[in-house]
């Protein structure tokens, strides 16, 4: 017999952007979501999201106006909308030869607008990098401390994280399920009537933290992620040639006075000319410019017809804003509009994107890597190790007084060397433009190059002592091993490539935990980077949790035979929130929220493989049914698989550190969550089984009595 | 030096619980747990019995030392022949035999509690003897 339809929820709960996606349906329907936390592959797609390519936007005022016209603030916040349509696709599936089958963009303003802004923020305790000439000799002798600028404003953070949580409590108290729970006194109940939403509402707050602590468009002279890779000129037809001339030059004058860590040259200049499709003169005037500029600046340059004039009659489509993934902002634009713009960027990324920067990396290989790996270049590398060109004393200077190491003057280092008294090499350096090419290669997620072009140097960060560089250069070999591996099986597919290594034992004590520890403590004690220190355990924790459950949903028989158990990755990743957790680097609420995925990872034991075993009804025995004092046989084959008391556990850690007079809907939530685990647990036992956890004395029954009194 | 320690029915319930502190190197036996640990005593306890169900069936030993461990805190377990357990949670890292042998000890009390026909197996152990006894085992023993 069928069931009924459930009757509509009585308010529309208004569910993030980034639970909603058809992507996100897909793996919600494998891997249901939990009160604790999301599943792990939708983590996954923040991340390959957050260290995406960026595209930087540069716009006349008459674009300006084209967007304002359809209610955005300025073109590239209308781009921005795009990210999200873009980024309703797998991308579990690595690159095949270097070129992925699909892409993500971020758009950011102009690089020289970034770094102005970031030495303007003073949260962000920059020194100005570019006009440390006149470094003291002190500078130079404390080496860690530059001030590079921390990914975000950690306060900042927080009070978004807690206005996020706030957004999402006002949701949830308007679910169908949370107002049932609320009416029995949170006790677990029969109706799950919107259950599904409230999950999803709470996953969102973990994706939502993941989301805030990766993605940043802060410029570092150690990572080239957020280096612009297209520099997009957004002009429209009818502008004058000259003073679209004026503009391009006025933009590369301004590039010029860039830091010397910044190279211009790197990326690819791109005209975006838009047309006005209501006047087919303009067309012409558009073809006009795009051969004018490629001519006399040799620029490339997209036309692309758009109607201006705004038509509310038209059929429309909702657009959502990336910058927020809880209540996102929303804006209508004509349909045709969006699909011309999306061919338009889909053309962008495909045909100029990935073709510039394939073709880059094989010139970087051959200018770069090529004379280094060659038996010639290990001779030359080795011989400047010893001709004193690192700032690390030379071979020939022994008995030397050590004063000597920290007293070398900037104007002696060729341009190529590390900078010990800037902390920073210059983008000429071929140290630099490996890492840029290995940068790269990890965004175009073909993660086996990105590793082995990481790993190349690693020794000369090393050597010269360029700490900043070492950590992050060991962060992202961490990452492209972790990343490479996970895409080797996607549970939604159910695929598997086979005879594959995956992260085996080994790896992870012998590559992994040393690098993660030596990165963290540079991170941490060289560099005084808290935030990099934060994203890099998170990212790796979340990277074996990924790998783990990853592999438990892919019902393959030849999954076990190249990679761990799931358990295996469990219990690292596990590791890993408990070391972000007692750093101390995080605030209270942040520290709940990673004690809920940590008592999400310990609910995901024994799953799926757990589920269905305990879904099929046990035939009571012939002695059981005779004799009801006998002894309760435990479900023989689940035992031990589950671990729903340490999850147990964490939830009330997490319960007791989000204080429930302060948020007392997310306690309240968790405490319901708690009871029902308790009472699940019991199935084979009675009642008076489940006592203590309720006696007065008892943390449980204290989160109670302060939620009743909140 | 502290010790929880918990006797847990076949239905994973506590039916006796003593918190107790060592009477070696000077102690007096009286606890020190803080109070964080104090508060999630229990809830650490029955955490580790995952643990234990895991490794139970998998090894043909009945007591497992430091099986689980939380924030330098460690559990030993000792399994009873009807799958009652006797879990010990303490700050001292590296016991020696002497908690096994408690262990036992209290396996022999528990198994004469049994034997009492006014008393039903996951029943919590209100004996004041009882009690005396495991303290006077606890004293001799951590």
């Amino acid at each position: 017999m069928s069931e009924p339809p459930l009757p509509p929820l009585p308010h529309p709960v208004n569910l993030p952007r980034l639970l909603t996606s058809r992507y996100s349906n897909r793996v919600l329907q494998m891997i249901p979501p939990d009160i604790t936390g999301p599943p792990s592959l939708l983590a996954k797609q923040t991340i390959i999201h957050a260290f995406s390519p960026r595209i930087a936007v540069l716009e006349s005022s008459n674009v300006t106006d084209f967007a304002k016209a359809y209610g955005f603030d300025s073109f590239l916040s209308f781009l921005t909308y795009f990210e999200q349509a873009l980024a309703d696709q797998d991308f579990g599936s690595p690159a095949i030869h270097g070129s992925p089958s699909r892409i993500l963009v971020h758009f950011v303003p102009q690089i020289d607008v970034q770094i102005a802004s970031q030495k303007m923020d003073p949260s962000k305790t920059a020194v100005d990098l570019a006009l440390s000439s006149t470094s003291s000799l002190t500078s130079s002798l404390h080496s860690s401390a530059y001030g590079f600028p921390e990914l975000y404003d950690q306060s900042t953070y927080n009070l978004t994280l807690e206005n996020h949580i706030k957004d999402v409590d006002s949701a949830l108290e308007k679910t169908q399920f949370f107002i049932d729970a609320a009416k029995d006194g949170y006790k677990p109940s029969q109706t799950t009537q919107g259950k599904s939403d409230a999950e999803k509402l709470q996953s969102s707050i973990y994706l939502a933290m993941l989301t805030k602590a990766l993605s940043s468009n802060t410029v570092v002279p150690f990572e080239s992620f957020n280096h612009p890779i297209i520099n997009l000129l957004a002009v429209t037809s009818d502008e004058d040639i000259r003073h679209v001339q004026e503009t391009y030059f006025n933009w590369k004058k301004q590039t010029e006075a860039l830091p010397t860590w910044v190279d211009p040259q790197s990326a690819l200049t791109v005209f975006l000319i838009l047309v006005n499709s209501d006047k087919p003169e303009e067309l012409q005037k558009g073809l006009q410019m795009q051969e004018h500029l490629r001519v006399n600046l040799g620029e490339k340059g997209i036309v692309f017809p758009v109607s201006f004039k705004r038509d509310d009659e038209q059929p429309a489509v909702t657009l959502y804003s990336s910058e927020s993934a809880f209540s996102p902002k929303t804006v209508k634009i004509p349909k045709k509009v969006f699909e011309s713009f999306n061919i338009q960027l889909q053309d962008l990324l495909y045909k100029f994107l990935i073709p510039f920067m394939q073709r880059k990396i094989r010139v970087w290989n051959e200018q770069v890597i090529a004379p280094r790996k060659s038996i010639t270049g290990r001779l030359l590398n080795a011989g400047k190790l010893w001709s004193g060109s690192s700032s690390r004393r030379s071979f020939f200077s022994f008995g030397g007084s050590s004063g000597n190491t920290t007293t070398n003057e900037p104007d002696e280092l060729p341009d190529t060397a590390y900078n010990p008294s800037k902390g920073y090499y210059n983008s000429t350096a071929p140290n630099v433009i490996i890492r840029r090419l290995a940068d790269w290669y990890f965004m175009l997620r073909d993660y086996k190059n990105a590793y082995s072009t990481y790993d190349m140097l690693k020794k000369d960060f090393m050597n010269d002592r360029a700490y900043s560089y070492l950590s992050s250069v060991q962060e992202f070999m961490i990452v492209s091993l972790l990343m490479g591996a996970s895409g080797k099986i996607n549970p939604l597919e159910n695929l598997a490539v086979p005879r594959t290594n995956g992260i085996t034992r080994k790896i992870i004590t012998d590559v992994i935990t040393p690098l993660l520890d030596s990165s963290f403590y540079s991170y941490l004690s060289r560099c005084n980077l808290k935030t990099y220190t934060i994203r890099l355990t998170l990212l790796v924790a979340e990277l074996f949790f990924i790998l783990g459950q990853s592999a438990a949903y892919c019902d393959r028989s030849d999954v076990s035979t190249y990679f761990l158990n799931p358990e295996a990755y469990f219990i690292e990743s596990q590791k890993l929130f408990k070391k972000l957790i007692d750093s101390n680097l995080v605030d209270d609420t942040s520290c709940a929220i990673l004690m809920e995925r940590l008592s999400y990872i310990y609910r995901c034991y024994g799953k799926p493989a757990g589920d269905l075993s305990i879904s099929q009804p046990r035939q009571p025995s012939y002695y059981e049914e005779d004799n009801a004092d006998k002894l309760k046989m435990p479900p023989i084959t689940t035992f031990g698989l589950f671990r729903s008391r340490k999850s147990i556990l964490w939830m009330l850690m997490a319960s007791k550190r989000l204080d429930p007079l302060v948020n007392s809907t997310q306690v309240a939530l968790l405490v319901w969550c708690i009871d029902e685990q308790l009472h699940g647990q019991s199935e084979i036992n009675d009642d008076s089984s489940l006592v203590w956890p309720y006696r007065d004395e008892s943390v449980l029954h204290e989160l109670k009595v302060a939620l009743g009194n909140a | 030096m502290s010790y929880y320690f918990a006797i847990v029915g076949t239905n994973d319930a506590p039916i006796y619980e003593l918190e107790i502190g060592t009477y070696h190197q000077s102690g007096d036996g009286t606890p020190h747990l803080p109070k964080e640990i104090h508060e999630l005593e229990q809830f650490i306890v029955n955490g580790s019995l995952d643990i234990l169900q895991d490794a139970q069936f998998k090894s043909s030993s009945i007591f497992f030392k430091n099986i689980d461990s939380f924030y330098g805190y460690q559990v030993s377990a000792y399994l009873t022949q009807g799958n009652g357990k006797l879990l010990v949670l303490t700050d001292l890292k590296n016991h020696d035999e002497s908690l096994r042998q408690f262990l036992i000890e209290i396996n022999e009390l528990y198994v004469k509690n049994l034997l009492n026909p006014f008393y039903k197996i996951n029943d919590p152990i209100r004996s004041p003897s009882f009690d005396s006894r495991v303290r006077t085992l606890a004293k001799r023993y951590l």
